[in-house]
């Protein structure tokens, strides 16, 4: 395990996006920024979902993406596992086939990858979900499944995109505790995009900040309260 | 919302076309010969009929669904092809949905006739003829029916969201594993409700069939052909058939109408 080294540009319609990510086994990096920064392009990138103009992504050892001599591998293939705003939990199955989705892809029987499963739930506090439907759970406990399901198979390298931002901030704090818990379960890397500095300052080792494509200063966010690079920055992180 | 009353010149022509729809279905059930109706189901020529359509139009349904779902993924992500490319792939699918069945048939008859563009060839290799047997029934009801299957499933697939197929990819899911088990099963209800129209419009179909396949007892005579021929022979009898397929749309009616009749809901 060697983490992920990624240095991407992508370009869409005019805007590009030029990124230098080194994420150590276990780390959490946050990517923070305003709308339209290209955040949420960085990770479509890093999930093999993005085609990059350049660059060269490296997780574990592993080449996912190098431009130069035409490699990107699939996104099934990627070991990235990638949580939305929305739970986007699959509707037609129990919550425990939800997050033994991806053991099944994997080739997991199906007894094999509901016991999995249903480890994962206990660990994250919501094994009373297992046999819900997702219709049934609340906003809040949705996520947390997905973070579930994102988790079980064990992927190298986890993408966050807003995880909390379609939630009311009475259950915001719980889930984003949640989410600690769960991250510090999880051996792989972590980036976690977001526009909220409290979710930074929670849940990130390291913050990156990314303004109109770039990225303007990284540092441990009382290293970003100390010297501000931008008016964005100090904004976000008040001295 | 508030709104102002609808201006009364219109209300005249709305119950002529009220009376226009509803008093043929009326005159049909009124010349029903109810004590008898069993008897005439259970005619060996009806029970034939019934049976043979039941069965060519199942067939139908399943041809559809096997190549019109494939068929309708194809299309539902052909925004990125070429326009001309993608306006023919729309045509061919909408082109038959318009067309009247008769020519349908002709145009079937004109490909796999014993002089037809495969007929030929294919009847000299192999010897055999398509026209005029049951296979040729249910290639008339699929070349009309499947058009409605095609375009419902679309319709389910490009009202999904997108997102929960990069989930199940990034859940380590290959394509065909994402398709089957989060896509189909997310467009089901569209995939339900293309289905029974398909069905039934192949349970209905007439002018393709009659042109293609003919109307042979127990081979070919569906039972729209059997209540049309039924009409110069036996009026009892083809008024119950009809009776039998009108009282079919109504149960598929009434079983979609969550899906195609709550438009003002």
């Amino acid at each position: 395990m060697s983490g992920l080294d990624a240095r991407l540009a992508v370009e869409r319609g005019g805007f590009r996006l030029e990124l230098e990510l080194v994420v150590p086994p276990g780390a959490v990096v946050a990517l923070l920024g305003p709308n339209g920064a290209g955040k949420s392009t960085g990770l479509g990138a890093l999930a093999g979902a993005v085609p990059l103009a350049s660059g060269r992504v490296v997780l574990d050892g592993r080449v996912l993406d190098d431009v130069a001599v035409g490699v990107s591998v699939d996104i099934a293939r990627r070991s990235v596992g990638w949580m939305f705003q929305d739970a986007l939990l699959f509707p037609h199955l129990s919550v425990a086939e939800n997050v033994a989705f991806g053991l099944r892809a994997g080739g997991a029987r199906r007894a094999d990858a509901l016991r999995t499963a249903g480890e994962w739930l206990g660990r994250l506090g919501i094994g009373e979900l297992a046999g819900a439907r997702p219709r049934e759970v609340s906003g809040g406990q949705a996520q947390r499944v997905a973070l579930a399901r994102a988790l079980a198979p064990q992927p190298h390298l986890l993408l966050l995109d807003e995880p909390l931002a379609a939630l009311d901030a009475e259950v915001r704090e719980e889930v984003r505790s949640g989410l600690r818990d769960g991250l510090r379960r999880h051996p792989g890397c972590t980036i976690l995009v977001t526009h909220d500095p409290v979710d930074a300052e929670v849940l990130a080792d390291e913050v990156v900040v990314v303004e109109g494509g770039r990225a303007v200063q990284r540092g441990t966010p009382d290293a970003l309260r100390a010297a501000p690079a931008t008016p964005y920055v100090s904004a976000m992180f008040p001295g | 919302m508030p709104r102002r009353d609808l201006p009364g010149i219109l209300w005249l022509p709305a119950a002529v076309a009220v009376l226009l729809l509803a008093l043929p279905l009326v005159a049909l059930i009124t010349r029903v010969p109810w004590t008898r109706a069993g008897a005439l189901l259970a005619a060996p020529e009806s029970l034939s009929a019934l049976l043979l359509s039941l069965g060519t139009a199942l067939a139908a349904t399943a041809a559809a669904l096997v190549l019109g779902v494939p068929l309708a993924a194809v299309l539902a992500s052909s925004d990125r092809w070429p326009t001309p490319a993608r306006r023919l792939l729309r045509a061919a699918v909408t082109v038959p949905l318009v067309l009247p069945p008769v020519v349908g048939g002709i145009a079937l008859l004109l490909l796999l006739g014993r002089q037809g563009l495969v007929g030929a060839p294919l009847q000299s290799l192999t010897g055999i003829t398509v026209p005029f047997t049951t296979p040729a029934v249910v290639l008339a009801q699929t070349f009309v029916s499947m058009p409605f299957l095609v375009l419902a499933v679309e319709g389910a697939l490009r009202g999904a969201d997108p997102r929960y197929g990069i989930v199940a990819a990034s859940l380590g899911a290959s394509r065909w594993h994402a398709f089957r088990r989060v896509t189909l099963p997310l467009v089901a209800p569209g995939l339900v409700s293309g289905a029974v129209l398909c069905f039934t419009r192949a349970l209905g179909e007439f002018g393709a069939t009659i042109t293609f396949a003919g109307s042979l007892p127990g081979v070919t005579r569906t039972l729209p052909v059997a209540a049309y021929l039924g009409l110069q022979t036996s009026p009892d009898s083809a008024i119950v058939l009809a009776l039998l397929l009108l009282a079919v749309s109504v149960v598929v009616l009434v079983s979609l109408r969550d899906r195609w009749l709550r438009v003002g809901a």
